[in-house]
């Protein structure tokens, strides 16, 4: 109960939060953005650009723990070394978590991510890039890469992200997993500085690399605004399949700054 | 499953209704004989440069007094264009809203 009033009240405050910052925008005014919180797009900085991004990942409504919520954050800086290359520091991955057990506020990880840019999307080419990164923590390494699309059409743009994930915890790094995420998204710019958004993400996991473990479905809206030096991004994801241990509801606010 | 089916289908038509062509015409298809070379780099610069940003905007969309006084000014300031880059772009949109107007 407490949790679902904690969700319309934080649901409500982000939703005041974008409409405002939607209304107050100037037209037409941009900064380099991240229009889809849940997928990664194969636009890359300028170079020498560089950016503070603020992510807050809600998750919570987890069926096999009433209790069960969680706050993601991150800080990182991103750097346009090229026009075509572009490198991130997350500069702390921290997270506040209760469970029916405990309840802790916990530094998770640091990490170093890479966008090379193949083909940047134009109404003549489709966009490509290779993605990668590494995060490391107490007890804690993974190793990522992704493939991302895009595909502009007119102020319609396809989105797919291909991502293979391995994880290592534990004291020996002993446990093992891996993960294989597709992602999908179809966004409209009614201009250029306004998107609105449909994502779709099917994660499957499989423990120690062995077997396929549980395959989880989300798909949510998205909405985004660029301005004059910053801009900021929403996305609730609702779980479409029935993976007890997985959240129901997971909100991903983002936003950045240009320096 | 039907509905999956359904939606992607739905996907595919409008696609197939879209012309992206318009968007950015090429400079072959507007039927001009002189400043090739530079039409060609201000088609170059629009859909490479300002798709940094966002998508390219269908040119004809707007008016050339809007392109002229507004649009142009803000986005070649806010892409730091050089002069050429600058003087190429402009060119271009005005050509194509020019051919689209014949």
């Amino acid at each position: 109960m407490k949790c679902k009033k904690a969700y319309f009240i934080m649901l409500r405050h982000l939703s005041s939060i974008v409409l405002l910052l939607i209304l107050l925008s100037p037209k037409d005014v941009l900064a380099s953005s991240r229009s889809t919180p849940w997928l990664y797009e194969p636009r890359t900085m300028t170079k020498g650009e560089v950016e503070y991004e603020q992510w807050i990942t809600w998750k919570t409504n987890k069926k096999s723990d009433s209790r069960y919520e969680e706050f993601r954050f991150r800080h990182e800086i991103e750097w346009g070394v090229t026009d075509a290359f572009q490198l991130a520091f997350y500069v702390a991955d921290w997270r506040h978590k209760r469970t029916s057990n405990e309840e802790h506020t916990y530094f998770h990880d640091i990490a170093v991510e890479a966008i090379y840019q193949l083909q940047a999307p134009n109404p003549d080419q489709m966009g490509v890039a290779l993605y990668g990164e590494v995060k490391y923590g107490s007890e804690f390494f993974e190793l990522e890469g992704k493939l991302l699309f895009e595909l502009e059409l007119d102020q319609v743009n396809f989105l797919y992200n291909f991502g293979i994930e391995a994880e290592w915890e534990g004291q020996d790094f002993d446990e093992d997993k891996g993960k294989i995420e597709n992602a999908f998204a179809l966004t409209y710019q009614p201009t250029p500085s306004k998107t609105f958004g449909l994502q779709a993400i099917w994660e499957v996991e499989f423990p120690d690399w062995s077997e396929q473990g549980d395959d989880v479905v989300y798909i949510g809206p998205s909405i985004s605004t660029q301005s004059d030096g910053w801009w900021l991004a929403v996305s609730p994801l609702f779980q479409v399949t029935n993976i007890d241990s997985e959240p129901d509801l997971q909100v991903r606010f983002l936003f950045g700054i240009d320096f | 499953m039907d509905k999956i089916f359904t939606t992607i289908c739905f996907c595919f038509l409008f696609i197939g209704c879209m012309d992206v062509t318009k968007v950015a015409p090429k400079v072959d298809t507007l039927g001009l004989q002189k400043n090739i070379a530079l039409l060609e780099q201000g088609r170059d610069v629009y859909i490479n440069r300002c798709t940094k940003c966002h998508n390219a905007v269908r040119i004809t969309r707007f008016p050339m007094k809007e392109w002229e006084d507004k649009i142009l000014p803000e986005m070649i300031l806010e892409s730091r264009l050089a002069p050429a880059q600058s003087e190429a772009v402009t060119a271009y949109v005005r050509a194509v809203l020019l051919s689209n107007q014949k």
